[in-house]
């Protein structure tokens, strides 16, 4: 029986059977000796189980199997030896003893007890009834081998498979990027039938900050918050991490590398036993995963190397998600950047014909959706066609953004100006794609340039004929003066009454000046003698300002030769200015009365000049001057026009 | 300073402000020109070119908001030549009457009786 049976034959051999039920080998049934010649010879792994209490015997090739409970199984109770998975293996030997049919499993799940870890393994084994010396059954033939490794290696190949799914889903248009992280820490939680999983990023190589976590609901303590340092947990380990090595530990209470209170910080969070993946960039890990047990177990390779392969694939559906994630949300912002700007926008496809536009360059360019397909140069005002050609032919050659200040025109028939800075977008694989165009209104700026070129121009003019008149009162004053003192006096009076026709025209910034303050401010000095001296009376009448010069300079020169000779050169006399309008014209008179006796001038002075040329040459109208010897009477009537106004 | 040099000729003045026609006037006068006008607007200028034999102008450019172009024409086609005047420079004046001689404002009576010896010359 024992011959040939190789190492179990001889402990077969040398064990004490005497002291248990089967007693000493000598005194076995012809069936157990038969059984065990079989087991022993047999090198598939092979036990008997014989007697009530199945007291186990087996062959070399099953040794491995009890891994550290051989040799001390041998001849002992199978519910001793076997004590950890007694609970399913029992019913299934007892079933057998009682019925005296076979029994297989493939793949059975027990939970084993091995070098110290509880864990899964499964295996296809077969109970065979062993019929006795009397014919019933007295033992049970067992045959039998581990499949954990296919077993798991099938899970990983399904577990890869619906990581695949899940992250597919996960990075869907719409879908919140931490929808990766979260997904996958979930699945390889069930996987490992884990108490936490979850995803750190690693701040300065030793922070970590918990971005996605999932913990098995049954009150596991959540690490989601703070900050933690991975120094805290075990330098050796941070420093292997930081570096992006993956880290395994069957039995973290138990691990020499740790010290009492490294131990400690994992036994407050609930890990025994730990497996981390980092996630680095050029040999830097920027971000982890870890698995947590709450019992020690064995990490086997085949279950890291799938770990792995789930981080892997997540690192990069990770990646995927955030660029599509911030494509998105630089789309949301163009969008809400296209449709509420007050600048224009539009798109313009390579034959420069309008693709879209947003609001504000509808409103600028006043069409509606119409103006989609229409070639942009259509929109524009003919003159700037060719500009607009040209830049883009330019574009099309060295493919520079540019700049250009041109018209649109109006279905209206208005032109608005716009300043537009033109792009061209690439497309698919570098080829040019679209122009694109932003516009600013610049109708007002150019406006206020076309008003201040007017404006500056009308300035030049106005001061130049100034000098001129200055010019001519120089000539005037010169030629009618006899020493240079009455050079002098005259001259000076006439530029202060120059200017002072200027502070009326600034009052209404030089577009008019009233009739009625011209007359009141010339005859204000004479005024300050005694009531009733000076007097003007009539409606409102707006001079154009070179007809408001004039007419002060008149009525200068008059109340100068009144001051001299008149009415203004005693105490008594008195100068009344009226003025009314009828039939399109206006009649203003200038009456002296209790001046000296008047005696008609012996020459036409630049006064009277002045007086007759304004009023006939400038003003389009007459004037009759009187000298009769009660006072000096000069009457104009002077047609109503766009110099001289009666609102 | 002045030498007779337009002696004998017409002169019309077209200038729609008082106190610079009498300048202008008095400056031709010097130089022995007999003045036509002044005129203070073109209709004034029109009715003064009726009948009237003239050697040359001085037109304003700017009559008080209307422009002196259409007596400007009108010498043409009589073939009288003439100068204008302006305070704007010769922008706007150019484009229309290319030869137009430009005077600007202000000027010395050198200048004018320059400008204007000029036209009695090509006469």
């Amino acid at each position: 029986m024992l011959s040939g049976g190789g190492e179990m034959a001889a402990r077969i051999a040398a064990h004490d059977w005497s002291s248990t039920p089967l007693g000493p080998i000598g005194s076995w049934p012809t069936s157990l000796k038969v059984a065990v010649g079989i087991c022993l010879q047999s090198s598939f792994p092979t036990a008997v189980y014989w007697g009530d209490d199945l007291r186990l015997i087996y062959n070399d090739a099953w040794a491995p199997i009890l891994a550290e409970r051989h040799p001390w199984a041998l001849g002992r109770l199978g519910a001793e030896v076997w004590s950890d998975i007694w609970d399913v293996v029992g019913p299934q030997l007892q079933g057998v003893v009682g019925g005296s049919k076979g029994f297989v499993a493939y793949d059975q799940m027990l939970q084993m007890r091995r070098q110290g870890v509880v864990e899964d393994t499964h295996w296809n084994y077969s109970f065979t009834p062993i019929l006795g010396d009397d014919g019933r059954v007295s033992g049970v033939f067992n045959q039998g081998h581990e499949t954990t490794d296919r077993v798991l290696h099938v899970r990983s190949q399904d577990f890869l498979i619906q990581i695949g799914d899940l992250l597919r889903a996960a990075t869907e248009r719409g879908r919140p990027p931490t929808e990766v992280l979260e997904t996958t820490v979930a699945a390889l939680g069930g996987y490992f039938g884990a108490s936490r999983c979850g995803y750190c990023e690693i701040e300065d190589g030793r922070i970590c900050l918990v971005h996605a976590e999932w913990r098995r609901d049954d009150g596991v303590v959540s690490v989601r918050p703070g900050r933690h340092d991975l120094t805290d947990y075990g330098g050796a380990m941070a420093m292997a991490t930081a570096a992006g090595e993956v880290i395994v530990r069957n039995d973290l209470d138990a691990d020499p590398d740790l010290s009492a209170e490294e131990r400690a910080r994992f036994s407050d969070i609930g890990v025994a036993a730990n497996l981390v993946v980092p996630i680095a960039r050029e040999g830097r890990a920027f971000a982890l995963v870890f698995v947590h047990a709450d019992r020690p177990r064995r990490w086997r390779s085949r279950e890291i190397a799938t770990f792995r392969d789930a981080v892997d694939r997540m690192s990069l559906a990770y990646e995927r998600a955030l660029a599509t994630h911030r494509m998105e949300q630089s789309e949301r912002r163009f969008a809400a950047l296209f449709s509420q700007t007050a600048v224009g926008f539009a798109e313009i496809d390579l034959d420069g014909r309008v693709l879209r536009v947003n609001d504000s360059m509808r409103r600028l360019l006043g069409r509606g959706d119409d103006v989609q397909g229409v070639p942009m140069e259509q929109l524009l005002h003919p003159v700037d066609r060719e500009k607009w050609r040209r830049l883009l032919a330019q574009n099309g050659r060295d493919g520079e953004s540019f700049g250009i200040e041109k018209r649109y025109l109006r279905p209206d028939g208005s032109e608005v100006w716009a300043v537009s800075t033109v792009t061209r977008l690439m497309g698919e694989g570098g080829s040019p794609g679209e122009f694109f165009v932003v516009a600013i209104d610049v109708s007002e700026r150019r406006e206020a340039e076309r008003l201040r070129g007017l404006l500056v121009a009308e300035l030049n003019h106005r001061v130049r004929n100034n000098i001129v008149t200055v010019q001519s009162l120089v000539r005037h004053s010169r030629m009618n003066a006899v020493t240079p003192q009455e050079f002098e006096t005259a001259l000076d009076a006439r530029l202060v009454a120059l200017a002072r026709a200027h502070d009326l025209l600034m009052r209404e910034t030089w577009t008019a000046a009233s009739l009625g303050e011209l007359v009141v401010d010339t005859l204000a000095p004479y005024a300050a003698g005694s009531v009733g001296r000076v007097g003007s009376q009539g409606p409102t009448i707006l001079l154009a300002p070179t007809a408001a010069v004039t007419l002060n300079m008149a009525l200068h020169e008059l109340a100068t030769n009144a001051a001299k000779f008149g009415a203004l050169s005693n105490e008594e006399g008195r100068v009344v200015v009226s003025w009314s309008v009828k039939q399109s014209a206006i009649d203003l008179v200038w009456r002296e009365s209790g001046g000296p006796i008047v005696a008609p001038p012996q020459r036409r002075g630049f006064g009277r000049r002045l007086i007759e040329r304004g009023a006939t040459q400038e003003l389009g109208g007459s004037v009759t001057l009187s000298f009769a010897p009660s006072g000096v009477t000069c009457a104009f009537r002077i047609p109503l026009s766009h110099k001289v106004m009666a609102p | 300073m002045t030498d007779q040099s337009l002696s004998g000729l017409r002169i019309l003045v077209v200038e729609d402000e008082a106190m610079i026609s009498m300048l202008i006037e008095d400056m031709l006068l010097d130089c022995g020109a007999t003045v036509v006008g002044p005129a203070g607007s073109v209709a004034q200028a029109m009715k003064a070119l009726e009948g009237q034999d003239i050697d040359g102008a001085l037109l304003d450019v700017n009559l008080g908001g209307e422009k002196s172009f259409p007596v400007a024409d009108a010498l043409t086609e009589r073939g009288v030549r003439f100068v204008f005047s302006t305070g704007y420079g010769e922008a706007g004046v150019i484009d229309r009457y290319p030869n137009a001689r430009t005077l600007q404002k202000p000027f010395m009576p050198a200048d004018l009786e320059r400008a204007l010896a000029h036209l009695a010359a090509a006469r």
